[in-house]
Order: C-alpha cells, then sequence, then structure tokens
C-alpha cells in the first residue's frame, strides 16, 4: 500500500467517524423525541397532540436538505448561529424525530387492547398503565421500525457536506475533487457506509434478541 | 410589499419548474429500470433473485448523495461529457430505481405462494400465472409504498444543488448570496421558508393520497 493510498484511508476513516458521531447523538435524539411524541400522540393529548401533528407532517413533507439550509444560513439572520457539527446533529435529531414519533405511536397503537384492559381492570391507572404495560410491549416491537429510521438518518448524515462537516462524504470528496481517483474513493466510501449500516442493523437485532421476553412474540 | 420579493419569486417559479423537471425524469427512470429489476425477484432461479437482492442492497445502502456524486464525477473519467442536470438525474435516478425495486420485491413476496401452486394446478403457464394471477395482486400492494416514494424522490431532487444545478434549493442559495451582496440582509428566512412551502404544499397531498390509497386498495 503506498503512502497516499494509506493516508487517504486515515482521512477517510476519520471521515466516518465523524458521520458515527453526529449520527448516534442524532439518532438518541430522535428517538427521545419519537418516545415522547409518539406517547403523546398514542394518547390523543388534546392541542398538544394536534401541534405534534403538526411537527411531523412538516418535517417529512420538506426535504432535510432545506432543513439544514434553513438552520445554517438562515438562522445567524436572527441571531442563531450554529456550527456545522451543532447543525449536523440537530439536523438529523429534528428530521429523524418526525419518522420516528410515528413509528412510536404505530408500536403504543399495536399493543394488544386486552392487555391494558386487564391492566386497568387490576386498578391501575392509566398513565401506570402506560408505563408499565404499553411502553415495554410497544417499545420491543419497534425496535426494527425505529432501527430503519436510524438508519436512514445515518446514510443521511452524507448532507452534511452542505454545511462543511467533515464527514465521510465531505472527506471523499475533496479527495476526488483533488485526485480525480473518482472509482477507488468513492467505492471506498460506498463500502464503508455499507459497513457501517451492517453494523448498525447487527446492533439492533442484538438489542432486540437481548430484550426478547419468553412468550410475547417480537424476537425472531 | 418590499421590492426584492417580486424577482425573487419570479427566480423560484424558475427554480420550481427545473425542480419539477427532474423530479419527473429521474422519477420515469428509476420506474422502469426500478420495475424491471423488481419483478425479476419473481424469478425460480437463485442468481436472479439474488442479482435482484444485491442490486437493492447496495443502492439503498449508500447514501443517495454518494450515488449523485459518483455519477456526476465518474461520467466526465469514463469520456461521457454530460450537463450537471443529466448527469444528477441519472444519479437520483439509479438511487430511485432501487428503492422501487424494493417496492415490488415487497408487493410480489407479499403475494401467497399458494396463489402460484393454485394457477399452476389449473394448467396456467408460469408467464401466464405472473401476468394473470401475481401482478394483478401485486399492483394493489404496490401502489401505496410506490406514491410515498414520489415524494422522497421530489425531496431527494434537491440533492442536485450540491453539483451547482440551479434546481428550487439551488436558484434560492444563489438568489439570497446576491441580495446579502448587493443589499443588508439575504433574507434568507422568508426565502427558505417559502422553498420549505413549496416542498410541504408539492408532497402532502402527496401522502395523503398514498395513506388514502392504502385504506382503499387493502387486500
Amino acid at each position: 500500500m503506498n503512502e497516499t493510498l494509506s493516508a487517504q484511508m486515515l482521512a477517510m476513516t476519520h471521515g466516518l467517524l465523524n458521520s458515527l458521531l453526529v449520527s448516534a447523538i442524532g439518532i438518541l435524539l430522535a428517538v427521545a423525541i419519537g418516545v415522547v411524541f409518539g406517547a403523546i400522540r398514542y394518547a390523543r393529548i388534546p392541542v398538544v397532540h394536534w401541534i405534534i401533528g403538526g411537527y411531523v407532517n412538516f418535517f417529512r413533507c420538506t426535504p432535510l436538505l432545506v432543513q439544514i439550509f434553513m438552520l445554517y444560513f438562515a438562522l445567524p439572520e436572527i441571531g442563531i448561529r450554529l456550527s456545522p457539527f451543532e447543525t449536523s446533529w440537530l439536523a438529523l435529531g429534528l428530521w429523524g424525530g418526525a419518522y420516528q414519533t410515528e413509528v412510536f405511536r404505530s408500536g403504543f397503537a399495536a399493543v394488544s387492547k386486552h392487555d391494558i384492559l386487564a391492566a386497568r381492570a387490576l386498578g391501575m391507572p392509566a398513565f401506570q398503565t402506560f408505563v408499565d404495560i404499553t411502553l415495554p410491549i410497544g417499545l420491543r416491537s419497534t425496535i426494527q421500525a425505529a432501527t430503519t429510521t436510524a438508519i436512514t438518518q445515518f446514510r443521511s448524515s452524507s448532507f452534511m457536506i452542505v454545511v462543511g462537516y467533515m464527514e465521510l462524504t465531505y472527506v471523499a470528496n475533496k479527495i476526488v475533487s483533488e485526485t480525480f481517483q473518482v472509482f477507488e474513493i468513492f467505492g471506498i466510501a460506498a463500502l464503508m457506509y455499507l459497513a457501517a449500516c451492517l453494523a448498525i442493523s447487527l446492533l439492533s437485532r442484538m438489542l432486540e434478541r437481548a430484550s426478547h421476553v419468553p412468550g410475547l412474540g417480537v424476537a425472531r | 410589499m418590499d421590492d426584492w420579493l417580486l424577482p425573487v419569486l419570479a427566480y423560484l417559479a424558475r427554480g420550481t419548474v427545473t425542480t419539477l423537471w427532474i423530479s419527473v425524469l429521474s422519477l420515469t427512470f428509476a420506474t422502469v429500470i426500478g420495475l424491471l429489476v423488481g419483478s425479476f425477484s419473481a424469478s425460480r432461479s437463485r442468481i436472479v433473485a439474488g442479482f435482484v437482492r444485491v442490486y437493492v442492497e447496495l443502492f439503498r445502502g449508500v447514501p443517495s448523495l454518494l450515488i449523485l456524486l459518483y455519477v456526476f464525477f465518474a461520467l466526465p473519467h469514463i469520456g461521457i461529457e454530460t450537463s450537471p442536470t443529466t448527469a444528477s438525474m441519472l444519479g437520483l435516478g439509479l438511487w430511485g430505481s432501487a428503492n422501487i425495486a424494493e417496492v415490488v420485491r415487497g408487493a410480489i413476496g407479499s403475494i401467497s405462494r399458494h396463489q402460484t401452486i393454485a394457477a399452476r394446478a389449473l394448467g396456467m403457464g408460469a408467464t401466464e400465472t405472473l401476468v394473470f394471477v401475481i401482478f394483478p395482486q401485486a399492483l394493489r400492494r404496490f401502489l401505496p409504498p410506490y406514491v410515498g416514494q414520489l415524494t422522497v424522490l421530489v425531496q431527494a431532487s434537491t440533492l442536485t444543488s450540491v453539483v451547482g444545478v440551479a434546481d428550487l434549493l439551488g436558484s434560492a442559495k444563489q438568489m439570497i448570496e446576491r441580495l446579502a451582496y448587493v443589499g443588508t440582509s439575504g433574507h434568507a428566512i422568508e426565502i427558505y421558508a417559502i422553498v420549505l412551502g413549496i416542498f410541504f404544499l408539492t408532497c402532502y397531498p402527496l401522502t395523503l393520497l398514498a395513506a388514502y390509497l392504502e385504506k382503499r386498495l387493502r387486500v
């Protein structure tokens, strides 16, 4: 392996780690938003659930790239200056949060009505029923769908090239425009993305197994 | 009304037309290739079905932007000179075709094997079974997610602005830079809000349509 190539590989590995870093923060933020907002949507808490519905529709029906531009290039006009790093995880988190809200809402809605009725009949208040019955069962069944959103968020971290955050696509694009090694560099970048996506889905598979409750019929 | 608004709107209208063009063309490309590749998944040959899987996983596992940049830089490298618009439409179309192939694969896979067995038992040939039994049923499962893919591709068309195409987002960016250069403010908030509004008004009805179709076409 010649020296240039190893230097390029090093730079790209660094880019991949940066992609993973903003994605990890964005994914956690989105899951947090999704669980809370999804629960509110599921419980149909008056007024708030309409507002959250508006948030979900707005973020899902507008391009992530325009949202990034809004955060990074427009907000400074009203005095809010975000660094490329802050923009990256915030944009991914807000955007993914809209998708996760729907994922968790339908996950909670899929919990058997009989389980909830049984808990209520035993005298559990509505909130406790949600925390002790709906939440643990619902969360287990949403792992797969939530992972799909998380992987999409990770792939979309490549959009952060437009704010100059040094993620994998930014680094690869920079090397290609300097050296014109289109096939090698973009090929390696593509393999890195594929490997990372595979790792994320393996992690989620492990989580699914570890949280499996015998008889609940969630894990395969 | 502020004097900056009218020229900006006129310029954005041009960008909107470009975005529409790019969306329609890349969508057509994606649909043709996606239907073709996706319907191969009905094949009994493991090699053919395996090819569909690899095609889908490969293009869907990699960020759309990376595919777009790949095509954008690779085409001139192998001696094909095209405009950024054509190159990015090709990139978007390739990525979209994998998404649509996956929708087709899911739709065909959702039809029970018993349908095939029953049709074959009645003496229908393999092709007949596909055309008259499997595809009509799969179409009902295909349409709702396909309409969902329309919104995905319309939104993805903004990626072309990264390689310098003056689509809706690209022309908004240029306008803001120009306004900031000649005046005190680029009016970025207002202009991006208009862009977000245009996309919302395009994509929201499509998601409603997808939801309606899903309810209506439930098998």
